[in-house]
């Protein structure tokens, strides 16, 4: 089965659980009803636009900046122009929600053990040839199968499921804005943490309307070249710095992830290059994670990523200085765990998304240095 | 009464590059010399037919549409005859796919008079109804057009269940896309069948930025006025197997505010244009909107930052002829 009609499979078991029940570490919620012939009522004003000549709208949610006619959508697929208005499509619609451990985000410096009620709408503002999730990210709304859910009924869910945050993850959250604003406001009045996974591909703006609402961010970080952002994302690096230069700003919770894509994106200068920019722009302490590429929708070609490559890629980046690099989708290598910046004792020993032990107490290592993240 | 001119737009250097002077002649049916020219045998043909008695979309019922297709196909094909113009697009053996744009409403895009006319005229040549199917992304359009009804053909949409998108996406240069399950697996033919329209990003919307609605991701390939993106769709493995045919229904052209339909800038054209380049079809379905755009005072789509480039890329990849000097326009008013 595919991984399209496996989303479309769990949300459809969704549609005929009676309550909301946990199966598998896959929430399984009571939706109210499927979206087949019934798109408008996900339909809102969309936040972040401007009014050009006659109807035409301009975009101001991402640096794409999309000019968007009449009856047309922009770049994401899920913002539409109606009559000179703009709207999103996808406002209470969630295609994906499963309860995952935080770590898998991974955010391995922020309430670590914890699960992370998790949701997804359709669209995405770049395109990655490399993207995991390409089935939902890459479709428009009503092409794939999703459920009408509240920011009140997400807040329940992630409740009900013991959840310590709810994530917005799997496609692109910066396209569902709206949506995620509401839900990350309602959670946090009910005790519950917002975080994004996002390509930091947003304008000033909305950026900090979100961080108003965030406990932490984690960046997808495509890779240090104008060249990679353009050829393998149809994006642009520039504005992704800014965007992560005001997050650290800002003080809100932020890891990096580096997925590293033999021969592409895994030359160790520019590897070097990076950890010194995370280094002088958003701090030595700041995490970043070297993951593992497996081949995936226009990328396959490729093989997956050599261990011995994300081993380098750590290693450079601690020499430029940086002082949390992990190695990620290698279950149970070394590179998982954290240590101490201090003194090195090994503080969270992990096997993949699970803690094997964690000796960082009241945010402190053993030794007393203050570790640097949001430990409860 | 028949008035038949054939028309070469373009030839010499008087024409060469203006596309307006090619449009000109289109329009006014003033072309110098009256015989036919014997051109290079690549040279496509665009059969542009109009109705001389219609002064409005609502004379175009269904029997006159007819004669429209009849004569766009005899005359785009060159065949001797109906069937066989038909017969030289596809046989009967085959599944007929007639993709229409429905995007703007029932007021700008293909009218189910015309579609079934067109069906009518492929029935004629002894195809089943089941095998010839009026097509687009959604039943919702479909419906909102005037799809439901009895057109003489099957009527299916991508989203019906059962059909929808590849699982797999295929790259073409720049674009990856999945494509519709009708095309990649229900349809052997392609039939485009479009409006002649002003597009705010393509520049023009006719026969090929049509075919944005085959594939899955289409939001995704509007940057730089959809080029290279539709030459990429053009050049990609289902479209170019099955495309054998480009009708536009012409009853109403705007030349601008396109996509969706404005009530201010558009004119009444009465025609169906044709023929089996599409890019050809498209080229003088352009110099259509831009004749009439100078004609309203209205710059031209080059001047508007919406100039389709991608007409010429598609060319320069051996796509379609999208020079007016080298086509063939074949004028015709019934
Ligand atoms: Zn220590």
């Amino acid at each position: 089965m595919n991984r399209r009609a496996l989303i479309k499979g769990s949300l459809l078991a969704c549609a005929a659980a009676a309550s909301p029940r946990l199966f598998e570490g896959r929430l399984l919620a009571a939706p109210r009803q499927t979206t087949a012939g019934d798109d408008e009522k996900f339909v809102r004003e969309a936040a972040y636009w401007k009014k050009l000549t006659g109807t035409k709208v301009e975009c101001e949610l991402c640096p794409r900046a999309c000019k968007v006619a009449d009856g047309e959508r922009g770049f994401c697929g899920v913002r539409e122009n109606r009559g000179g208005r703009y709207v999103t499509l996808v406002f209470n619609r969630p295609c994906s929600m499963h309860v995952d451990p935080i770590e898998k985000k991974p955010l391995f410096h922020y309430k670590p053990g914890t699960r992370s009620f998790s949701i997804a709408t359709a669209g995405c503002n770049v395109e990655c040839k490399f993207c995991q999730n390409w089935e939902i990210s890459q479709f428009r709304p009503e092409q794939i199968e999703s459920i009408h859910q509240t920011p009140d009924d997400i807040v329940e869910g992630a409740i009900r499921s013991g959840s310590a945050t709810i994530a917005f993850t799997y496609t692109e959250p910066v396209v569902y804005c709206e949506y995620m604003l509401a839900v990350a406001e309602r959670a946090r009045e009910k005790g519950v943490e917002g975080v994004m996974i996002t390509n930091a591909f947003i304008k000033e703006k909305p950026l900090l309307d979100t961080l108003k609402v965030l406990g932490a961010i984690k960046v997808d970080f495509k890779g240090y070249t104008e060249d990679f952002y353009k050829t393998y994302c149809r994006g642009e690096l520039k504005p992704v710095l800014e965007a992560m230069k005001r997050i650290a700003k800002a003080g809100t919770w932020l890891e990096l992830v580096h997925l590293t894509i033999p021969t592409l994106n895994d030359d160790e200068k520019v590897i070097r290059q990076l950890a010194v920019w995370v280094k002088d722009n958003l701090g030595p302490k700041t995490p970043i994670h070297f993951t593992r590429f497996h081949p995936m929708y226009k990328l396959k070609n490729l093989p997956v990523t050599p261990v011995k490559t994300l081993e380098r890629a750590r290693d450079v980046s601690m020499d430029a200085g940086l002082k949390y690099v992990y190695a990620g989708n290698v279950p149970g290598h070394p590179g998982e765990n954290t240590y101490c910046h201090k003194c090195g004792r090994m503080l969270i020993k992990r096997a993949g998304y699970i803690i094997k032990e964690n000796l960082v107490q009241n945010g402190k290592c053993p030794c007393g240095e203050k570790i640097p993240g949001v430990w409860s | 009464m028949d008035r038949r001119k054939f028309i070469s737009v373009g030839i010499g250097a008087a024409a060469a590059g203006a596309v307006a002077a090619g449009v000109k002649a289109v329009l006014d049916g003033t072309e110098a010399n009256g015989a036919p020219r014997g051109g290079a045998p690549r040279r496509p043909v665009v059969a542009v037919v109009r109705a001389g008695s219609a002064k409005s979309p609502a004379d175009l019922v269904r029997a006159l549409y007819r004669r429209l297709v009849e004569r766009a196909i005899l005359l785009a094909t060159g065949a001797s005859g109906l069937r066989e113009a038909v017969l030289g697009v596809a046989s009967p053996s085959e599944m007929v796919g007639f993709k229409l744009n429905l995007l703007a409403g029932p007021r700008l895009s293909p009218s189910p008079e015309m579609a079934a006319a067109l069906a009518g005229v492929f029935a004629a040549a002894g195809f089943s109804r089941e095998r010839l199917v009026l097509w687009e992304r959604t039943r919702a359009e479909l419906r909102r057009c005037g799809y439901s009804q009895d057109l003489g053909a099957t009527v299916a949409a991508t989203d019906d269940p059962g059909a929808g998108y590849e699982d797999e996406p295929e790259s073409s240069g720049e674009l990856g896309s999945c494509f519709s399950r009708l095309l990649t697996r229900r349809l052997d033919v392609l039939v485009s069948v479009g409006v002649c329209k002003d597009h705010d990003l393509s520049g023009v919307s006719c026969g090929a930025k049509n075919l944005y609605g085959v594939i899955h991701n289409p939001n995704k390939y509007h940057d730089q006025n959809c080029d290279p993106y539709i030459p990429d769709l053009l050049a990609s493995r289902p479209v170019k197997k099955a495309l054998r045919l480009t009708v536009l229904d012409a009853a109403t052209v705007q030349y601008d505010g396109g996509p969706l339909y404005s009530e201010a800038t558009n004119a009444f054209f009465g025609g169906v244009i044709a023929g089996r380049d599409m890019i050809a079809v498209d080229s003088v379905a352009r110099s259509v909107i831009e004749r009439l755009r100078k004609e309203h005072g209205l710059k031209t789509l080059k001047e508007t930052g919406r100039e389709p480039t991608w007409l010429a890329t598609a060319e320069r990849r051996g796509l379609g002829v999208a020079d007016p000097a080298r086509i063939k326009v074949v004028e015709e008013t019934v």
